[in-house]
């Protein structure tokens, strides 16, 4: 899919006119500067999207095929047997989960990076149950010692240890907010559970099994791809992107406690990208750790010699953003996301929803449609607690009063000063509705806190607006 | 929210294609071994 303007959604093209020598090839896997004036990447097309959907679940089950055609018969019971092949499935998932996650541009472009999290974690949880099952099943056919007894062969403990691992993961991926577990640590541990997890399985389906030579071949092959891409991803990448590295040139404050920050890049290796897409960003200062974290890119990509970020101190790393300086070093991974107004061309009629820091995706549309004077109506919808934490209030203004785009700004404030003549109180569908003169014809893109976003997105949907209509921003901490 | 919606139907179907393919292969490996 190609995007208005010859600017395409994320991770469209390969092409790379600057790589060194010997590095090309590399950089192009890394999916870094991508050329968009070298058409669309047939990767980012419905059809590769489609072929990806359908050969999904072919995938997850070639290895109980495989296995099936290798051994017709088995050696358990039907219910134990129901017990095993629901392991080979689950832990073929499992391992799928890696080139996934892996952030790869031939997975990411048809789908966006927020639909691929989100179908991650629904797979993950089918993978989960079928694993859960697989003792269960199998000791009510065999003998519940299996699960019992402290002294069993080490391959039992492997496949106890995993399915502990297994389960702890899902714990603190689902519940992490609740357990007040930080980003960054739970980025560290769901790291390395999942590769201890893999090995872990790796041992038990190995020593378990009394399948032929053909099983260890298939094992080995499905491993060495999850850990290729869990290397990949987590090692040799984040070392291709220090050479195009970006350096800091302004940090700014917005509003309390909101930064910008503006990153300039290596002549001729901008990046580029969609308004309203974001990517990852590790700021490498001496006295920042050197995380990556996932952002909205605020700037237009007309101006993509620079981007910047506005970065609300919300969590451990965002607290400490004001220790950035101009000169330190920045790596940039993206663009992701398909939250762009570029991606609806039939969008004409568009309403804005921010909140708070959500303003940044949407005021990256609004400078883009500036740039590329696009005469579109808008009617941005901003939700502040108070005038005081209005961010990009003086640019607002400005781009209300010329005619690219046609912009109209209501401010609704949760804490409004005394004497406020407009909005106050909450934000919710039916004053939505009223702000906007009805929903009719109107498409909504949506970037605000996640119980806002669900508030809403349910009142559109009960006034009947489409779901194609209905934009939102999927990507939260 | 189009692209959740098609999603969410993606991953039923999934899931079901899973589950009866787990089920088919469990019964026809073991109908020679469960025969009388």
């Amino acid at each position: 899919m190609r995007l208005e303007h010859g600017i395409e959604p994320a991770g469209i093209n390969g092409g790379n006119g600057n790589a060194r020598p010997g590095a090309a090839l590399l950089e192009r896997l890394a999916e870094i500067d991508r050329d968009p004036d070298d058409g669309p990447s047939w990767f980012a097309r419905r059809p590769w999207g489609i072929f990806l959907a359908a050969i999904y679940p072919i995938l997850a089950l070639t290895p109980l095929a495989i296995l099936a055609a290798l051994k017709p018969e088995s050696d358990h019971p039907r219910l134990a047997e129901v017990g095993v092949d629901c392991a080979v499935v689950g832990f073929t998932m499992i391992a799928l989960q890696f080139v996934i996650t892996a952030r790869l541009h031939w997975i990411e472009a048809p789908f966006g990076l927020d639909l691929l999290l989100v179908f991650h974690r629904a797979t993950a949880l089918i993978a989960v149950t079928l694993l859960c099952l697989h003792p269960l099943l199998v000791a009510s056919a065999e003998g519940w010692s299996l699960i019992t007894r402290v002294h069993v062969h080490w391959c039992i403990w492997a496949g106890r240890a995993a399915l502990a691992i297994l389960l702890v993961q899902v714990i603190i991926s689902l519940w992490r907010r609740a357990l007040r577990l930080p980003y960054t640590q739970w980025r560290r541990l769901h790291n390395v559970f999942a590769l201890a997890l893999l090995g872990l399985g790796f041992a038990h389906a190995l020593a378990v099994g009394l399948e032929p030579i053909g099983a260890t071949i298939v094992w080995s092959v499905v491993i060495a791809v999850a850990a290729g891409c869990w290397l990949f991803s987590r090692a040799i990448r984040p070392r291709l992107l220090l050479r195009r590295g970006f350096r800091v040139v302004v940090l700014k404050e917005e509003a309390p406690r909101v930064w910008t920050v503006v990153l300039e890049s290596q002549p001729g290796r901008a990046l580029r990208f969609a308004p309203g897409q974001f990517q990852f960003l590790r700021l490498h200062g001496a006295e920042l750790p050197a995380e990556e974290h996932p952002f909205t890119i605020a700037s237009s990509p007309t101006r993509s010699g620079r981007i910047s970020l506005t970065i609300k101190e919300s969590g451990t790393f965002t607290a400490l953003i004001d220790r950035t300086r101009p000169g330190d070093r920045a790596t940039v991974h993206g663009p992701f996301g398909r939250f762009s107004h570029t991606l609806h061309p039939d969008d004409e009629d568009l309403v804005f929803v921010a909140g708070g820091v959500g303003i940044t995706p949407l005021m990256s549309m609004l400078r883009y449609m500036r740039d590329r004077q696009e005469p579109r109506s808008v009617l941005l919808i901003y939700a502040s607690r108070r005038p005081l934490d209005v961010v990009f209030a003086g640019e607002l203004r400005e781009i209300a009063a010329g005619a690219f785009p046609l912009l109209t700004v209501v401010h609704v404030f949760s804490d409004a000063p005394p004497g406020w003549p407009g909005e106050t109180g909450r934000l919710d569908a039916e004053r939505l509705a009223r702000l906007c003169d009805g929903v009719d014809g109107k498409a909504f893109y949506l970037c605000c806190p996640g119980p806002m976003t669900t508030v809403l997105v349910r009142g559109l949907r009960r006034m009947g607006v489409s779901p194609r209509r209905i934009h939102t921003d999927h990507f939260a901490l | 929210m189009h692209r959740f919606r098609v999603l969410g139907i993606y991953v039923l179907v999934v899931a079901v294609v899973l589950i009866s393919a787990i089920a088919s292969v469990a019964v026809l490996r073991t109908t020679v071994t469960d025969a009388p």
